[in-house]
């Protein structure tokens, strides 16, 4: 009512407020999803095009790319790595954390503080400070260059992100459904099991993001504890690649793109658990 | 309780994983850090008391990368906070019901940080990159040859950075938006409050606590920024890009150095906890909500 009281002048300003307010939104996501598109579609352009100048927009697509470093180099190899070490962590850290997340918010040990400046000491301390004593251990007990090094390693460090999700999740579910289903003759780890678990599907999804993410895309440890040989990760061999080749930018383009588009589709699927995940903590 | 057990068994190996593989390393490597300690001269390895310590003090090249360190911080971390909470704020006015366009904003989150360091080199090579071409038909200067600059390296390396990081705040922030009553939009909204208004009186003094939070995040993570780093200019030109983590990286697994390249860890996390400690005081941010 008041602004149509006001007449022509406040409503043609905020037009031109939303115009350039929704331009900006627009130009943004332009500019911060441009870089992905770009390697995409280069790593289906021949050669030729991807080192045009100026760059070429319409091109003959090819999977020549695909082919020279999944079938004819290793690169299949590291992808296998890499989804099998971050499968096994996800599938671990959930298993082992959200045991622990449910005893922890059950039986109030008052962890939940400790946990939560774990969480924050972890964030804070230097990776170099663990990544050269994990590597010492690791030589003297042959874990070097083994997928079963880096899942332990990346299960550490993704273990308090499990716990501090899945608490959250556990502590919105009320006791008496544990009870009623230990009455009914669950034991207690058959009400957690058949019970809470299935109830809290959402904060697995959550967790199961921050775990698949930091695993899939660690560097450091992975180079340090893994960067070798038979257990490399597709971000070291990425790295190096771009080391050894930086004139092949269609493998790069390939073995990146290759790296990222089970992420995209991964984060298209869990996207809206993302943000749940992040403030069950939060709005304790 | 009489399933106590139950409930030690299924705490246990969270326990023993975060025990031996997390306290352990921290513990040998406090000691490394105390202790002369070159892997490539096993021989010369004793016990060297706050040795490491004073040596980084005295030494420039820890200073130059803490002060690039300290630059990067705070540029990133100021351009980054900035831009996430405009985007954050335009979104709620004009999207706030088009989720899955919000989750497009967010896609830069789950990129590989190797990756984002390639796709960055691919966009700013000199002969061929995309973006040199998009900036010289600008008249913009700053891409191709630039990059090999120190100052331009620098640039370059924050901006990456920051394309990374802001959609963290745009989820942050928006989230904290998101979580601001409806009633209390209304009241303000009957009460002829202007858009800005409502920003500036109601959203940003109720988002304090978050934007603590924000801060804290992202000031740990610029601190330890290095993977986009070493792809993109693996620390050069020279040593214009070398940030202290890098530097440690170095001493420790290219120099095998692991006495200083402890040290430099140790330190830097004393500098973490400081700066935790100012924002607790300061912006009464809790870990719990971190």
């Amino acid at each position: 009512m008041r602004d149509q009281r006001k007449a022509g002048g406040p409503k043609i300003r905020r037009r031109i407020a939303a115009t350039a307010g929704i331009g900006f939104l627009l130009f943004y996501l332009v500019v911060s999803l441009f870089p992905i598109f770009w390697i995409v579609i280069s790593s289906v352009k021949r050669s030729v095009d991807t080192l045009a100048m100026p760059p070429v927009w319409w091109f003959q697509p090819t999977l020549n790319a695909y082919l020279q470093v999944f079938v004819f180099e290793n690169y299949g190899r590291y992808f296998f790595n890499t989804t099998v070490i971050a499968l096994s962590t996800t599938i671990i850290s959930l298993a082992v954390g959200s045991m622990a997340a449910y005893v922890i918010d059950r039986y109030r040990f008052r962890f939940s503080d400790v946990i939560a400046y774990a969480l924050l000491a972890t964030r804070m301390i230097f990776p170099i400070v663990y990544a050269i004593p994990l590597f010492l251990l690791y030589r003297d007990l042959n874990l070097l260059d083994t997928h079963v090094g880096l899942v332990i390693a990346y299960t550490t460090f993704s273990l308090p992100y499990a716990v501090w999700i899945m608490a959250g999740f556990f502590a919105a579910v009320p006791r008496e459904v544990d009870e009623a289903a230990m009455v009914d003759g669950c034991s207690r780890f058959g009400a957690f099991y058949r019970v809470i678990l299935p109830l809290t599907a959402p904060g697995l999804a959550a967790a199961s993001i921050f775990i698949l993410l930091l695993a899939w895309n660690e560097f450091l440890f992975a180079l340090v504890l893994a960067g070798g040989g038979t257990a490399k990760t597709l971000p070291v061999a990425a790295a190096q690649l771009i080391g050894q080749r930086e004139i092949e930018w269609n493998a790069l383009c390939a073995v990146s793109t290759a790296t990222i588009v089970p992420l995209l589709l991964f984060f298209g699927l869990v996207h809206k658990y993302l943000l749940r995940g992040m403030i069950a903590g939060a709005v304790k | 309780m009489k399933d106590r057990g139950t409930a030690v068994v299924m705490v246990a190996p969270t326990v023993i994983v975060v025990a031996l593989v997390f306290i352990y390393p921290l513990v040998v490597s406090l000691w490394t850090s105390l202790q002369y300690k070159v892997l490539s001269q096993p021989h010369l390895t004793r016990f060297y008391g706050l040795g490491n310590y004073r040596w980084l003090l005295n030494e420039p090249r820890f200073w130059d990368a803490f002060g690039r360190s300290m630059v990067f911080l705070v540029v990133t971390v100021a351009i980054s906070m900035t831009l996430g909470m405009l985007v954050a704020l335009l979104l709620d006015h004009y999207l706030s019901h088009r989720r899955w366009l919000k989750a497009l904003y967010l896609v830069p989150m789950v990129v590989t940080p190797v990756v984002v360091g390639i796709q960055w080199r691919f966009l700013l090579n000199a002969q061929f990159g995309v973006l040199t071409w998009i900036l010289q038909v600008l008249h913009l200067p700053i891409g191709g040859e630039w990059l090999v600059t120190p100052l331009g390296a620098m640039f370059w390396v924050i901006i990456v950075d920051v394309w990374y990081y802001t959609p963290t705040v745009i989820l942050l922030f928006g989230a904290g938006l998101e979580a601001i009553p409806s009633e209390i939009r209304d009241a303000a909204r009957v009460d002829g409050a202007t858009a800005w208004q409502r920003t500036r009186l109601i959203f940003l003094p109720m988002l304090k606590p978050v934007l603590g939070v924000i801060l804290l995040i992202r000031t740990i993570g610029g601190l330890r920024a290095f993977d986009t780093i070493v792809v993109i200019t693996d620390g050069g030109p020279g040593r214009a890009t070398e940030v202290v983590n890098l530097l440690a990286y170095r001493y420790g697994l290219q120099y095998f150095d692991v006495g200083k390249a402890t040290a430099i860890g140790w330190v830097m996390l004393l500098v973490a906890l400081v700066l935790t400690v100012l924002y607790v005081r300061f912006l009464r941010v809790t870990a719990s909500a971190a």
